[in-house]
């Protein structure tokens, strides 16, 4: 990843997957089955949120100390960038929208918008800091894009630590891709 | 630290486009809320645009293009043509929860186009406006539209850019998606949805869209008075993904940050008041740890509905005019006092200097934003 200025890479994990829905979904079962998780909340969690999640869970799995020296980690931002939004959501439920004979289900309508993944991680570390999801398309120059928006989203109000990156369910080409760092300022 | 400026905004739902419309509806508390089906079986209340308008706005603007692209070219238009402003030293960012997922069909997704995606809205600003750099798209549900203000003054203020602009633009459309998903949660009023009211059930859904144009140059708010975005702040309750926390915990962190910046104590506080039992009570509880609820305090839900991610942007523009006019507008549908803590929101329009004013935002996902506008004499 391009670092933003004044600040380090601490840890990144990536997870990559491809295949349908289903098969998608069975792996990453698997995978937080093999990780050993106590996290009964995760089974609740859409496509998307499982992969942010177990792409930091993995981050944090490696490196376990790594916040133990961060007094203010309760502090830590999350800024999430993807393409197609909360796609593996929202053609679920807007399937059951068209259709007349189903009543469509909370369960899955909250998890339509982007940013419930990063709900889902500052419920699971405890972090009430400044939290954004940005929707770009996936292009020759994204990594730069990413980098710039990254580093004026820093720049809006004091950010010393950061869980950031590209976590994607694409769903046409049937690629999914969770990659996160964790990043402190210098 | 650059100051940024807030130098022109405007709204666009079916009330139209021109802003000084919509203020004086504001203040003489008139609803735009109507009746709207849901399914065979229930009804909200919402407001939208008519099969006329949308048809008025395709033929003004271009037939190919999507709902929320006609929104938002009609506000930035409508913008320009009262603040001339330089597209190659200006940028775009926009917020939406939505878009136009209208245009999704569910399990077709594979064979359709991609006009339902919300990069494809960035794409269509970037051909109809050439900005300086490519427009992006903050997702962040209800708080977006106040986020996104931050965030534009963020750009301003990195010390390398060449950018003397950033137009922000929150939209969101009234669809079946969205009625029937709020209607799984039991979330929707069948009434006109009324802000921290004693009998307030849910909230009024609201189609609309809204610009701001920040700038480095101090002029006048849509040719009025000067007004600085001095300050905003993004928390997360770290609580629940779809409820608010029953302490507000995470929006009396951002109003505990915003009360140390510059800004200090505010005049009148604009409040998000969506007008479930829930966030109303929340922001109750948020405003008494900070000693804010006797603060003249404001809701403008009763009046658009919920716009989502239009509704930050939405309301800051209001918010401004009545800084401008220094008149705190009523909160429609507000009659009886329903919160465990006082909030201090009134039906009538009351008269008085207002120099500061908070938005307060909260959302799904648990995310919070305060932001601080500041008049300036120049």
């Amino acid at each position: 990843m391009i670092l933003p200025m004044s600040y380090k890479l601490l840890a990144q994990a990536e997870i990559s997957l491809s295949g349908n829905m289903q098969e998608v979904d069975g792996h990453l079962d698997f995978m937080y089955d093999a990780m050993q998780i106590k996290y009964p909340k995760y089974y609740k969690m859409n496509l998307l949120c499982k992969l942010g999640f177990l792409t930091a869970e993995k981050l944090f799995f490696d490196n376990p100390l790594l916040l133990n020296d961060f007094p203010e980690a309760v502090k830590c931002s999350t800024i999430l960038f993807n393409a197609a939004s909360s796609a593996t959501a929202d053609i679920i439920h807007a399937t059951s929208v068209d259709d007349p004979q189903v009543i469509p289900g909370p369960g899955v309508f909250v998890y339509t918008l982007p940013n419930i993944l990063n709900g889902e991680l500052c419920i699971r570390h405890g972090w009430t800091g400044y939290n954004a999801f940005f929707v770009i398309n996936d292009h020759m120059h994204k990594n730069e894009e990413m980098a710039e928006l990254l580093q004026v989203a820093l720049s809006g109000q004091e950010i010393n630590l950061c869980l950031t990156g590209w976590v994607e369910t694409d769903l046409k080409n049937e690629l999914f891709k969770g990659s996160l760092a964790l990043i402190a300022k210098k | 630290m650059k100051p940024v400026y807030c130098i022109a905004g405007n709204i666009v739902n079916e009330l139209g486009a021109d802003p000084e419309v919509h203020w004086q509806n504001a203040i003489a508390g008139k609803s735009l809320l109507k009746k709207t089906e849901i399914d065979q079986h229930s009804h909200c209340f919402a407001t939208y645009l008519s099969p006329d308008q949308w048809e008025r706005l395709a033929q003004k603007h271009a037939t190919n293009l999507t709902k929320s692209s006609l929104l938002c070219i009609e506000s930035i238009e409508n913008i320009i043509k009262y603040h001339p402003i330089d597209f190659n030293e200006t940028s775009i960012i926009v917020a939406s929860t939505k878009g136009d997922i209208h245009l999704l069909h569910g399990l077709k997704h594979k064979q359709q186009d991609d006009t339902y995606a919300l990069w494809h809205l960035a794409k269509v600003l970037d051909d109809t406006f050439q900005p300086a750099k490519k427009t992006v798209v903050l997702s962040n549900a209800c708080i977006s539209g106040s986020q996104v203000l931050q965030l534009g003054a963020s750009f301003l203020k990195q010390h390398d850019t060449t950018l003397k602009n950033v137009v922000v633009c929150g939209v969101d459309l009234v669809t079946p998606f969205v009625l029937k998903g709020f209607n799984s949660l039991k979330a929707l009023s069948n009434e006109p949805c009324s802000p921290f009211d004693a009998g307030r059930t849910g909230i009024s859904a609201g189609e609309a869209a809204a610009s701001m144009v920040l700038s480095t140059a101090p002029l006048p708010f849509n040719h009025m008075e000067t007004i600085q975005l001095t300050a905003g702040y993004v928390s997360n309750d770290a609580n629940h993904i779809s409820g608010p926390s029953r302490t507000g915990e995470g929006l009396f962190l951002a109003l505990s940050a915003i009360s140390q910046s510059p800004s200090g104590f505010p005049d009148a506080i604009s409040l998000h008041g969506t007008a479930t039992i829930f966030n109303d009570e929340m922001e109750s509880i948020a405003l008494s740890r900070h000693d804010m609820s006797n603060i003249p305090a404001f809701g403008l839900k009763g009046i658009y509905g919920h716009s989502m991610g239009a509704s930050g942007t939405l309301e800051s523009v209001i918010s401004l005019y009545a800084m401008c006019h220094n008149m705190v507008p009523p909160t429609v549908n507000f009659t009886t006092q329903g919160t465990s803590q006082p909030v201090n929101v009134a039906s009538d329009v009351r008269h008085q200097q207002i120099n500061t004013v908070f938005k307060c935002s909260s959302g799904f996902g648990g995310g919070n934003c305060v932001l601080a506008f500041d008049k300036k004499s120049v």
